[in-house]
C-alpha cells in the first residue's frame, strides 16, 4: 500500500526524508516529479535527480537494496503511466520483503539520516553541478567518478561518527562496545569520540572501569 | 516605495493544536466505497483532534457552514478536510477558514477520494485503512502548521521592452496606450527589425516597408515612450514589480527601475554557408530574393526555390513555419508580374495551415508554379546553372536549369540569446528560442513573474502571429502594472541568518532569484526575496547548515507526516 506525501517540488525532497521514511517502517520510497526539462519550478527536479543518485549509492553502500529508493519523472497528464509504475514498483518492493525493523537497523538508518544532514556532505551534494559540469573559476572540473568517491567518502565518515553519536544517545558505552557495535577498529572509534567530544556532543562518564564510558550531553 | 515588500505582522501563535477533522462523503463517491464511520471514529481518537464531523458534501454551502460553525463553537485552531483534490478545492476550504477567522494556512487537505475510494474501488477494507492512515498523517502535519500572511509587493509603473521589431513596437504601443511608461531598447541603429528587409507580406500582399514605417513613426511620436537605439541591456536584478535595469545606449549608461519586462528580440535568417552552392549572387537566400524584389532588381527567366535548407535536418530539427508561405508569396508575385518566368519550388512538405494560406498555395499552383517534392535522403544536387532533383512522385531525377536559385533558410535564434537568457534568468529551449512558462496555458509568460515574451524570440512566427503575441504579452504585462501591486503566495524560504555561513549554495540552486547573498554586519548572509521566491524548497533541501526553513513545508512538518504511522502495519 502506498502513502502519498505532497511537496511543492521534488527539489524539496531532502535525502534525509527518504532515510527517515525507511527508519519509520516504510519499506521503500518512490520520488516522483515532473519530467526532466518540464520542471514546474524550472530546475528543481534536476537538483533532486543529482541528490537521489548519490543517495541511492549511499543506501547501497550501507548494505540495503538500492531499489528501496526509486526516482521517476512523470507528467501530471500521464495517469496511466503513473498507475502502472506504482503497481510494478509495489510488486518489486513486495519481492524485496519488508525492511528489517530491529534496533540495529534503525540505529544505522538514524546515523545515515544524520550523515545526510551534515554540512560537509550537503555542501558536496549541492555543488555537484558546479564541481562536475561547470568547473571552478579556473575551469577545472572534477570527473564524475572522483566526485562520487569524495561524496561517498564524506558520507561514510559522517555516518561512522553519527552511528557512535546515536548509540551513545541510547546508552553510555565504552570504546570496545562501540567498536563491536559499529564494526570499526578501536582507534577509529577513538578518533570519532574525540571529534564528538570537541563538538560538545558527548562527554566521558566518571567511573573506575577499565575503559572510560562516554555519554551524550 | 515600489520595492518595499509588505507583510502584515506575523499572525499570533494559534496555540496548542485543537484540530477539527471533516470527513466528506462526496455523496456516494467516497462513502460508497469505504467505511466512512470507521474513518471518522479513527480520526476522533488521534492526538490533538478536538472535533470530527462527517459531511454529505463538505464543499457545499452546508458543509462550509458546518466547518465555520465548528471553528467558532469548538475553538478549533487547525482544520483537516478529508475529501478530494487540493487542485480543485483547496482555495474554497482555505477561504472558509479565513471567513471563520482562522488563518487559511492552518488548513490541511487529505485526499481520500482520488487516493482511496477511486483507485481502490474494489477493495473496501484496504481503501478504508488507507483513508484512516492518510488522515492520521494529515493530522500529524496539521498539528505543526503555522499561520502565514500574504505578501504584497509594489510595482513600478514602467515597462522595458527588449527588441524594436514589429513585436516589440506593438507591445510598446499597447502598454503605453494603457497609460504606462515604456522603455523600448533596440540593438540596431534603427527600429524595424527583420521587416525592414522584407518586400511584401502574405497573405495581404501589403508592403512590409509601409507597415513597419508607419509603426516606427507612431511609436517614436508616442507619449510616455522612450526609444533607445544602438542599445543593449547590460544588467538586470530584482523581481516582479522592481526590476533594476542598466542599459547601454550609444555609449551612455541608463539606469532605471521597471515593473515588467517583455522579451521581443526576434530571430534572424540562417546564412546557408556551404549548402547548395550558396554564393550570394545567383544562388541566394529567400531573404535576399525579397530584397531583389523590393529593389526591383530581379532579372531571371527560370527561378528555382529549395525549401527546408538547414531546417528539419539533424541538428536543427524544427520547422521554421514562415518559409513555405514566403516562397509561395514570392512565387505568386513573380508569376503575376512576369508570367513568362518559370518558378519551381522544391519542397519536402508544404505548411500552409489555415484558410488564407491554403488559398495562396492553390493560387500559386493555378499561376503555374511547379511544386516538386524531394526527400531528405536524396536532396537536390546543385551545379552552377542547374539543379537535379529526385522527384519523389515520378521516382526519377529531373534536371532544372536556373538563372536564380533561392534557398529558404530557417529563422534561427538571435545572436546573444544566451547572454540575455542568463541575465534575465529565463530559459531557452534546445534550439535557443526562449521558452514560455506553458505552451498552451501561459504562452507569452515566462515562468518568472513579471517577464513576458512574444514574436520570433519564442519561435518562428509570421507578422500576424507576432502581433497577436505582442498584444497578448502587453495585456499580460499590464496586469501587475495596472494593479500597482502583486500578491505573492507566502510559501517561501526563511533564512536563519545566525546559522547561515554565507556559502551561497542556495543562490546557485535557485531558478528564480528567490534568494541571494547580501551584506550584513556579520558578513555575507543569505536573504529570501519573498516577492520572487516560489517556495519550491530546492534551497532548503540543499542548505549545508540547514539554515533555511521552508514555510508550510518545514522539515518538521514533513518528518511528522512520515513517522505518523509508526507501529501501524503498512
Amino acid at each position: 500500500m502506498i502513502r502519498i506525501i505532497r511537496v511543492m517540488c521534488t527539489g524539496r525532497v531532502d535525502p534525509a526524508f527518504v532515510v527517515w521514511a525507511l527508519a519509520n517502517e516504510f519499506d521503500a520510497v518512490l520520488v516522483v516529479g515532473c519530467r526532466i526539462g518540464d520542471c514546474h519550478y524550472s530546475s528543481g527536479n534536476l537538483a533532486a535527480r543529482r541528490r537521489m543518485r548519490i543517495l541511492q549509492a549511499f543506501i547501497k553502500k550501507n548494505g540495503l537494496p538500492p531499489e528501496r529508493l526509486r526516482v521517476e519523472w512523470i507528467s501530471s497528464a500521464e495517469a496511466t503511466k503513473f498507475s502502472k509504475l506504482v503497481e510494478e514498483y509495489a510488486g518489486q518492493v513486495k519481492a524485496l520483503g519488508p525492511m528489517q525493523k530491529d534496533d540495529g537497523t534503525r540505529l544505522r538508518l538514524l546515523a545515515m539520516k544524520r550523515a545526510l544532514e551534515e554540512e560537509k556532505v550537503r555542501w558536496l551534494i549541492g555543488n555537484e553541478k558546479k564541481l562536475v559540469e561547470e568547473g571552478n573559476v579556473f575551469g577545472d572540473k572534477l570527473d564524475q567518478e572522483r566526485f562520487d568517491a569524495a561524496v561517498l567518502g564524506a558520507l561514510e565518515d559522517e555516518f561512522n561518527k553519527n552511528l557512535i553519536a546515536v548509540a551513545l544517545e541510547k546508552a553510555p558505552a565504552s570504546v570496545p562496545e562501540l567498536a563491536a557495535l559499529s564494526g570499526l577498529k578501536e582507534p577509529a572509534v577513538g578518533e570519532y569520540l574525540v571529534a564528538l567530544e570537541q563538538a560538545g556532543r558527548i562527554a566521558p562518564v566518571a567511573g573506575h572501569e577499565e575503559y572510560a564510558r562516554y555519554t551524550k550531553i | 516605495m515600489p520595492d518595499e515588500v509588505t507583510q502584515k505582522e506575523a499572525a499570533p501563535d494559534p496555540g496548542a493544536p485543537r484540530i477539527g477533522v471533516f470527513v466528506c462523503h462526496c455523496g456516494a463517491n467516497i462513502a460508497g466505497f469505504v467505511d466512512i464511520e470507521a474513518i471518522e471514529n479513527h480520526a476522533r481518537a488521534l492526538p490533538n483532534v478536538a472535533f470530527t464531523q462527517r459531511n454529505l458534501y463538505t464543499c457545499s454551502e452546508t458543509g462550509l457552514r458546518e466547518i465555520k460553525t465548528a471553528i467558532a463553537a469548538q475553538k478549533l485552531n487547525r482544520v483537516v478536510v478529508a475529501s478530494c483534490s487540493p487542485r480543485t478545492h483547496e482555495p474554497l476550504f482555505r477561504s472558509a477558514c479565513r471567513e471563520a477567522g482562522l488563518n487559511p494556512f492552518l488548513f490541511e487537505f487529505v485526499n481520500i477520494r482520488d487516493q482511496c475510494s477511486w483507485v481502490h474501488m474494489q477493495q473496501r477494507e484496504g481503501a478504508t485503512r488507507k483513508a484512516k492512515e492518510l488522515i492520521q498523517m494529515g493530522v500529524a502535519r496539521a498539528a505543526l502548521l503555522e499561520p502565514q500572511e500574504d505578501i504584497t509587493v509594489g510595482v513600478a509603473g514602467k515597462a522595458l521592452i527588449i527588441g524594436g521589431g514589429i513585436s516589440g513596437i506593438t507591445a510598446t504601443m499597447s502598454i503605453a496606450r494603457r497609460g504606462f511608461q515604456v522603455i523600448l531598447v533596440e540593438r540596431e541603429k534603427e527600429l524595424g527589425g527583420i521587416l525592414k528587409n522584407v518586400h511584401k507580406l502574405y497573405p495581404t500582399m501589403g508592403s512590409a516597408g509601409d507597415l513597419i514605417g508607419k509603426n516606427i513613426r507612431a511609436v517614436q511620436k508616442m507619449p510616455r515612450v522612450q526609444v533607445l537605439t544602438s542599445a543593449r541591456l547590460v544588467e538586470v536584478s530584482g523581481f516582479v514589480g522592481n526590476y533594476k535595469v542598466t542599459i547601454d545606449s550609444e555609449g551612455k549608461r541608463i539606469e532605471d527601475t521597471v515593473g515588467v519586462i517583455v522579451v521581443a528580440t526576434g530571430a534572424r535568417l540562417l546564412t546557408p554557408e556551404g549548402l547548395f552552392q550558396y554564393n550570394g549572387r545567383n544562388i541566394v537566400t529567400q531573404g535576399e530574393l525579397e530584397l531583389l524584389l523590393k529593389q526591383g532588381r530581379l532579372d531571371a527567366d527560370s527561378i528555382v526555390m529549395i525549401q527546408c535548407v538547414g531546417a528539419r535536418v539533424p541538428g536543427r530539427e524544427y520547422c521554421s513555419r514562415v518559409c513555405c508561405m514566403t516562397a509561395i508569396k514570392n512565387a505568386i508575385l513573380i508569376r503575376e508580374a512576369q508570367p513568362e518566368t518559370a518558378v519551381f519550388v522544391l519542397y519536402r512538405d508544404i505548411q500552409t495551415y489555415g484558410t488564407l494560406y491554403e488559398e495562396d498555395y492553390r493560387r500559386a499552383r493555378e499561376l503555374g508554379v511547379s511544386f516538386i517534392r524531394y526527400n531528405l535522403s536524396k536532396p537536390p544536387v546543385v551545379s552552377s546553372d542547374k539543379v537535379i532533383v529526385h522527384d519523389e512522385l515520378l521516382g526519377e531525377d529531373v534536371p532544372i536549369p536556373f538563372d536564380l536559385l533561392a534557398l529558404a533558410t530557417p529563422l534561427i535564434p538571435q545572436a546573444g540569446f544566451d547572454e540575455l537568457s542568463k541575465a534575465l534568468k529565463v530559459p531557452v529551449d534546445e534550439n535557443g528560442f526562449f521558452l514560455e512558462a506553458h505552451a498552451k496555458l501561459r504562452p507569452v509568460d515566462f515562468a518568472t513573474d513579471g517577464i513576458f515574451l512574444c514574436g520570433c524570440a519564442r519561435w518562428p512566427s509570421d507578422i500576424g502571429e507576432s502581433v497577436s503575441q505582442a498584444l497578448a504579452a502587453a495585456a499580460r504585462a499590464s496586469i501587475p502594472l495596472s494593479q500597482g501591486h502583486v500578491k505573492v503566495e507566502p510559501i517561501v524560504s526563511q533564512v536563519d541568518q545566525n546559522r547561515c555561513i554565507g556559502c551561497g549554495l542556495c543562490e546557485t540552486v535557485c531558478s528564480y532569484v528567490g534568494i541571494h547573498l547580501t551584506d550584513t554586519p556579520k558578513g555575507k548572509k543569505a536573504e529570501t526575496i519573498r516577492a520572487s521566491c516560489k517556495g519550491c524548497g530546492t534551497c532548503g533541501a540543499s542548505c549545508p547548515q540547514k539554515a533555511i526553513r521552508m514555510s508550510h513545508f518545514t522539515d518538521g512538518q514533513i518528518e511528522a507526516q512520515i513517522c505518523a504511522l509508526v507501529g501501524t502495519d503498512k
